[in-house]
């Protein structure tokens, strides 16, 4: 259901309560203010009456007086027009539903108009009544004179009074019927108009193609709008980021692949050309060597694109770090018994750290590759595990020709290799550590010994 | 030819380095910039494969450094920077010609062969003197349309006093241009080359100019 639905449909409930709501109030109104009103003419009218009896008192003619009011009554031509209550020139239709009457303390009828009957219209002596005279409802007044010489009677119809009621709460009615569609279209097109903005944010965004990551446009929205723009374009920019990081990668891994494929290609040639079989034979072997060499860098970058925040995973356990430490050491040993390289582990108690089985391993085994193979033959390469402050450290020293402080944060750059030509790496490893750092909150610090050349490269994890 | 490698990648420097002396020529292997520019200004080369992805000092640093001292020798740039931005740069810091990786070693030994060329203002590949034409391309030499067999050094030693015929060259000179860094040079070994020449293509030939050097007069 689209939100001008949603809103039409809470704003026409509303305006049915309130208009409804205000349109009973003000019908209720109407009918106790219209009664009070009849009731007042009611009362001032039996007053004026009975004050003109008093003041002629024993002068008044009434039999003649009664002949006067006979002679003066509406004349109606036609009696469908008693129904219209409409004004006439001689009259009024309404005054057939006003009545009046007067009597003397013997109970005896000296007046009355000739829509009232004969006998009394209400036996109470004083005040308001409500009385049924040939099946009409009447709403009469009782006022008796102070000395009780004269009773005076005024009634009225009560169908005049509701014919008012009546229709002041049709007009009411009316109007409650029209005004709830009239407010309810303009209604429909003022929300309409309203949101427009959103109309206008999701039209740029449909139109956008999946290149086209810039920032969409926030001016001039209304801040709801913005709030939501504002969320869209920090997606879109963490997309863009994403994006151009794995666009980078690729660039830089077709860039680095080159130099290994053509060392490949340029050995088979050679091999191909050779004019004796020991050339044949060496160019062969550097091929293998250069096929080793790319696999190698294919792997390593496939680790570092596994590392990407996008394809993580990451399965979070309780390891045994002096464990991993002594395994991925011992994998390592052959290299380093090739260098005729010194390798030891120091670690006293199991230290257990939060972490990820993969990553934890790739970034041990990395950094200390990178020690045995910039270390000389016949050095040495030591692992320090320790614990300090909430904090698991684990060093590897070796007594290589260390990293120039300058070229430190360089190292951490995909693809460096640094000055050294006798190693085979292919500049990823720290990448991948770097990486696995960041994941882990952690801390990487490069160090000169105190004593001599080389390196400390000192990992720190947090403990959660 | 005396060709100086600059190439950080060491299977590739050395296929390249053992496919060139496979070819006869003369291969000084730099794997940094720095090196480079100390081989630029000590060495004499006839041309320069440079690659651009250099630890410390890059290739195109080093090609600029060297032209602004002066620097005369062809700069082949071997890179794996393929991008048209990157060509132009690098063929306007002063490189005259520029491969891209992977590449076929024919074709990188062929455009070498064309800057050296150009520099010793041939237009035509083969290389003739009298009755002598030499084909550096397919290392072979001929007199009278018959084939002549000679060593590497040799052949190289021949076409270095006939591309630069009426120059005058020394025996130092010679050296350089025959020997890469790690070759061991016999104290006599030019005289014994001159010699071996002269008794395959007469005692004419080859000039002696007591105490400077080497030429073959010009027609």
């Amino acid at each position: 259901m689209s939100i001008r639905y949603r809103l039409m449909l809470r704003i026409i409930i509303v305006s049915i309560l309130i208009v409804g709501g205000g349109a009973l109030f003000a019908y209720e109104d109407v009918k106790h203010e219209a009664r009070e009103l009849f009731d007042a003419q009611l009362a001032r009218s039996a007053r004026l009456l009975l004050s003109m009896v008093q003041t002629y008192n024993e002068t008044v003619d009434f039999p003649s007086l009664q002949t006067r009011l006979n002679e003066n009554q509406l004349i109606l031509d036609t009696p469908g027009q008693l129904e219209e209550g409409e004004e006439l020139e001689s009259g009024h239709v309404y005054e057939t539903k006003l009545a009046f009457q007067i009597w003397g303390n013997n109970n005896d009828l000296l007046l009355r108009s000739i829509s009232a009957p004969i006998q009394p219209i209400t036996v109470q002596k004083n005040g308001y009544s409500y009385q049924t005279i040939n099946g009409q409802q009447w709403r009469v007044f009782s006022l008796p004179s102070k000395d009780k010489r004269y009773l005076c009677l005024t009634a009225e119809r009560l169908d005049v009074r509701n014919d008012l009621i009546g229709k002041i709460s049709s007009d009411l009615f009316i109007l409650f019927v029209v005004l709830i569609p009239v407010l309810s279209i303009i209604m429909w097109f003022a929300l309409g108009q309203g949101l427009q903005p959103l109309q206008k944010l999701a039209s740029q965004i449909h139109r956008r193609g999946a290149e086209k990551l810039d920032s969409v446009s926030e001016r001039n929205a209304p801040s709801e709008i913005s709030t939501i723009a504002n969320a869209i374009n920090k997606l879109l920019a963490r997309l863009k980021e994403a994006l151009d990081r794995e666009k980078r990668i690729t660039s830089d891994a077709a860039h680095e692949l080159k130099t290994p494929l053509a060392a490949v290609r340029l050995h088979a040639e050679l091999a191909q050309k050779a004019t004796n079989k020991n050339d044949r034979i060496e160019s062969i072997n550097q091929v293998i060597n250069g096929i080793d060499r790319t696999t190698h860098l294919v792997e390593q970058l496939l680790t570092l694109a596994r590392l990407e925040p996008e394809s993580l995973n990451l399965n979070f356990e309780t390891l045994n770090l002096k464990q991993i430490t002594i395994e991925e050491t011992a994998l390592l040993t052959p290299l380093a018994f090739k260098k005729n390289i010194d390798l030891s582990v120091s670690a006293n108690d199991d230290i257990f750290v939060k972490a990820e089985d993969v990553s934890l391993r790739l970034l041990i085994r990395n950094i200390l590759d990178n020690a045995i193979s910039y270390t000389q033959a016949g050095g040495e390469v030591k692992l320090t595990l320790s614990s300090i402050n909430n904090r698991i450290c684990l060093s590897i020293e070796d007594n290589g020709p260390g990293i120039p402080p300058d070229d430190r944060k360089r190292v951490f750059e995909r693809f460096y290799r640094g000055q050294n030509h006798e190693t085979q790496g292919c500049g990823i490893g720290l990448s991948i550590v770097t990486r696995i750092v960041e994941l882990y909150n952690a801390t990487l610090e490069m160090n000169e010994p105190e004593t001599g050349t080389g390196l400390i490269v000192t990992v720190c994890i947090p403990v959660v | 030819m005396r060709i100086l490698l600059v190439e950080d990648d060491p299977l590739l420097g050395e296929g390249i380095c053992s496919g060139l002396r496979r070819d006869n020529h003369a291969v000084d292997w730099s794997r940094t910039g720095e090196e480079a520019l100390l081989a630029i200004n000590h060495s004499s080369h006839d041309v320069v494969i440079l690659d651009i992805g250099l630890p410390g000092i890059n290739g195109l640093e080093v090609l600029h450094l060297a032209r602004k001292n002066g620097y005369e020798t062809p700069v082949l740039i071997l890179t794996a920077q393929d991008a048209h931005a990157d060509r132009i740069i690098g063929l306007d810091t002063g490189a005259d010609d520029y491969l891209t990786k992977p590449f076929e070693f024919g074709e990188l030994c062929a455009r070498m062969r064309a800057l050296v060329r150009r520099t010793r203002g041939f237009t035509t590949q083969q290389i003739q003197h009298k009755n002598i034409v030499i084909d550096p391309a397919a290392h072979s030499v001929h007199i009278d349309d018959k084939p002549v067999d000679l060593s590497r050094r040799e052949f190289s030693l021949l076409e270095e006093l006939i591309s630069k015929k009426g120059q005058v060259l020394s025996r130092h000179y010679l050296e350089e241009k025959l020997y890469g860094w790690g070759d061991e040079i016999e104290s006599n070994a030019i005289e014994v080359y001159i010699h071996h020449l002269r008794k395959k293509f007469g005692s004419d030939l080859i000039k002696t100019v007591r105490g400077v050097g080497y030429m073959v007069p010009k027609e």
